[in-house]
């Protein structure tokens, strides 16, 4: 699919099937389907950051539901892994500059698109700097990976990965400051729709007729 | 108005930030002109980034403090103009490279200001020319952050030419690169300086600048010193063991992608090492593997006949000191004092003289009630360099311990090793102009180690 816009269209309309699916094996299906994006490279680096989330997530969203019945708690995994399946897969597979064009194309207003699509890099850097300042620290003996002296040292860490967010932030408004924030020009976002990116919702249209027709 | 060919006017410009107690910036004087290189000198926290902050209309709309004088940057009033007022007329591109990229790819990246100039057409060649300029043209579709250092550093400089600016605003910019980009960048100054651009620069390591250099303004502040060379202290120094060193066995090192590959070496702990190598080439990575903090991806490394992935690297910090590259994310007390104490403190090396000839060999005497990121860039260096040693550990790993240090200071690294000898401490440090006085040398070249 070329069109960021028909992404777009897809992740809603597989969200919204997802939602509107009640049966398990509906559920199933659909997340199944939703594993599929596995084939595309740049979805597929990326495994291991998702397992990251998706598991503990799990854990606790499965181990909070048994406590119901097991279905439930089935239930509530699948969804959680379809619902966190679509957006990673947007996001790994739309460019920053694509997700803000198509939120202009949204008429979401143009301060607020820009802010996302940078706070996207500025998480990043963030997370990078989450590692940096947690081997040097260790560097410096701070026992951060001792099992219960970790705890003691937390308010520590958190000292410079708070700094270190403020002094990124500063810089980072610095320097889009003196690279003429201020002044983004008003331009009309450009896309081109291909026939792919027809077929793509059409799919996402028959996963909503699909969801609908097993409740 | 200003005269014809005028484009700075500085008289009496100072600058004291909010919340601190003394100016960053004392009373200074500068009249510029287009297509001249003015090189600003001083030594670390005289305020030379402060000053070119201001010349680059940042102060004090958007770094809060009190300014001093008046200070005309291209007809604008630079305390009293808006920032954006400034771009396209004036580009600073600062120490950090780091945090300052925020897109994709480094074509982006350089496309970003050109879209807001408002360029469509010419904007692809725009972008070319100046990756071509600075040598990363086989960059364009990487992101910035995923660069080496240096490479960052050029990066960031192409985004700021590319606008085509009449000023442009150099801090630090021969810091952490190697020879190859260092004569880039100055033929970059020259070609900028004779198209009528004024370029003012901010450097420490000024002798490959003043071959092109019309002024230069040196930036005295009355709390900077070099404190004497005192002796050295009876520390009492633990006994040390008998160090093996490190042992690679088909090593690959790299964080996104693997730098070093292949790596096989034993290393031993004395008598120190000097790493050298182009920008790219491994130097911080290798650093990194030594001290455990990069885990090989292939491969075994082993110090001391275990595994380093099996020990606790906080335990090591008493065999291993390491000082990385940005000081500030060394740092977790709330003064210079604490700071220098707490490395000792943590692996129970408290050594009351040891840490009071560290903060003395290191000027570090006056800011001891200061909070560690209040500091300049140099003495942000100077304080890791101290707080490295604090715990006195058997062996230094230091990644480009001159950097961003006066030469005064630059020098104070050179004497420390040969102090450092004395007590059976060894150094292994990176360096690109490989003057550190170490016996033993690498040089990286291309993911490979030539012994």
């Amino acid at each position: 699919m070329n069109d960021p816009r028909a992404r777009f269209f897809l992740l809603v309309l597989y969200t919204t099937a997802l939602s509107l699916a009640t049966s398990l094996t509906t559920l199933g299906l659909l997340t199944a389907l939703g594993s599929s994006v596995w084939v595309l490279p740049q979805v597929r680096t990326s495994t291991r950051a998702f397992l990251k989330a998706f598991i503990p997530s799990a854990l606790v969203f499965g181990t909070v539901t048994w406590a119901f019945q097991g279905a439930i708690a089935l239930d509530a995994v699948l969804r959680l892994a379809g619902l966190m399946l679509g957006p990673w897969a947007f996001f790994q597979t739309t460019e920053p500059e694509s997700v803000y064009q198509v939120m202009l194309w949204l008429r979401i207003p143009r301060s607020w698109g820009f802010t996302f699509s940078v706070s996207r890099q500025f998480l990043e850097i963030l997370s990078s700097d989450l590692t940096e300042i947690r081997h040097n620290l260790l560097t410096r003996g701070l026992p951060l990976d001792r099992p219960l002296k970790r705890w003691l040292a937390l308010p520590r860490f958190l000292l410079p990965v708070l700094v270190s967010s403020f002094h990124t932030a500063e810089q980072l408004a610095e320097t889009l400051e003196t690279r003429g924030i201020g002044q983004l020009p008003k331009t009309k976002p450009t896309f081109r729709w291909k026939k792919s990116d027809s077929l793509g919702t059409l799919a996402g249209v028959l996963l909503v007729g699909f969801s609908l027709w097993t409740r | 108005m200003k005269a014809p060919g005028s484009m700075i006017s500085a008289i009496g410009v100072g600058f004291q930030y909010s919340g601190y107690e003394t100016p960053s910036l004392g009373p200074t004087e500068l009249e510029a002109q287009e297509g001249q290189l003015i090189l600003l000198q001083g030594e670390n926290g005289s305020g030379k980034s402060t000053f070119l902050r201001c010349l680059a209309g940042l102060m004090p709309q958007f770094y809060q403090g009190t300014p001093q004088g008046k200070l005309t940057v291209d007809g604008l009033d630079a305390f009293a103009a808006e920032p954006r007022e400034f771009f396209g007329r004036c580009a600073l591109v600062s120490q950090e490279p780091r945090s300052q990229a925020f897109c994709p790819s480094l074509f982006e990246e350089i496309a970003f200001g050109l879209r807001n100039l408002g360029l469509k057409q010419t904007l692809t060649s725009r972008v070319e020319d100046a990756a071509e300029a600075v040598g990363l043209t086989p960059f364009l579709g990487h992101p910035v952050r995923k660069l080496s250092g240096g490479q960052q550093k050029l990066a960031l400089l192409a985004c700021h030419l590319a606008l085509r600016p009449k000023i442009l605003l150099l801090d630090e910019p021969l810091a952490n690169l190697d020879e190859d980009s260092q004569r880039r960048l100055l033929q970059l100054v020259a070609r900028e300086k004779s198209q009528g651009t004024l370029v003012i620069v901010s450097e420490h390591q000024s002798s490959p600048l003043r071959a092109y250099t019309d002024v230069e303004l040196t930036l005295n502040s009355p709390t900077v010193q070099l404190p004497d060379e005192q002796p050295l202290p009876l520390a009492n120094f633990p006994p040390r063991s008998a160090s093996t060193g490190w042992q690679a066995k088909d090593c690959a090192w790299g964080h996104q992608a693997v730098v070093l590959s292949d790596i096989n070496f034993h290393l031993p702990t004395h008598p120190g090492l000097l790493i050298t190598g182009a920008n790219g080439s491994g130097k911080s990575t290798l650093l990194k593997a030594l001290r455990g903090i990069l885990p090989p991806r292939r491969g075994h490394l082993d110090f001391n006949g275990v595994p380093l992935k099996k020990q606790r690297l906080s335990h090591l910090a008493s065999v291993l000191g390491y000082a990385g590259q940005h000081s500030d994310q060394h740092f977790f007390c709330l003064t210079v004092k604490e700071e220098l104490e707490a490395s000792a403190r943590l692996c129970g090396r408290y050594d009351a003289a040891w840490l009071g000839w560290l903060a003395h060999q290191w000027g570090l005497d006056s800011l001891a009630e200061r909070p560690p990121y209040h500091l300049s860039g140099g003495e942000k260096r100077r304080l890791l360099l101290a707080a490295s040693l604090a715990a006195q550990p058997e062996v230094l790993l230091w990644d480009e311990p001159t950097a961003g240090l006066d030469s005064a200071y630059q020098n104070r690294v050179k004497t420390t090793i040969s102090h450092l000898k004395h007590y059976g401490l060894s150094v292994i440090a990176s360096e690109h102009q490989g003057t550190l006085p170490l016996e033993r040398r690498i040089h990286l070249t291309q993911g490979q180690v030539f012994l």
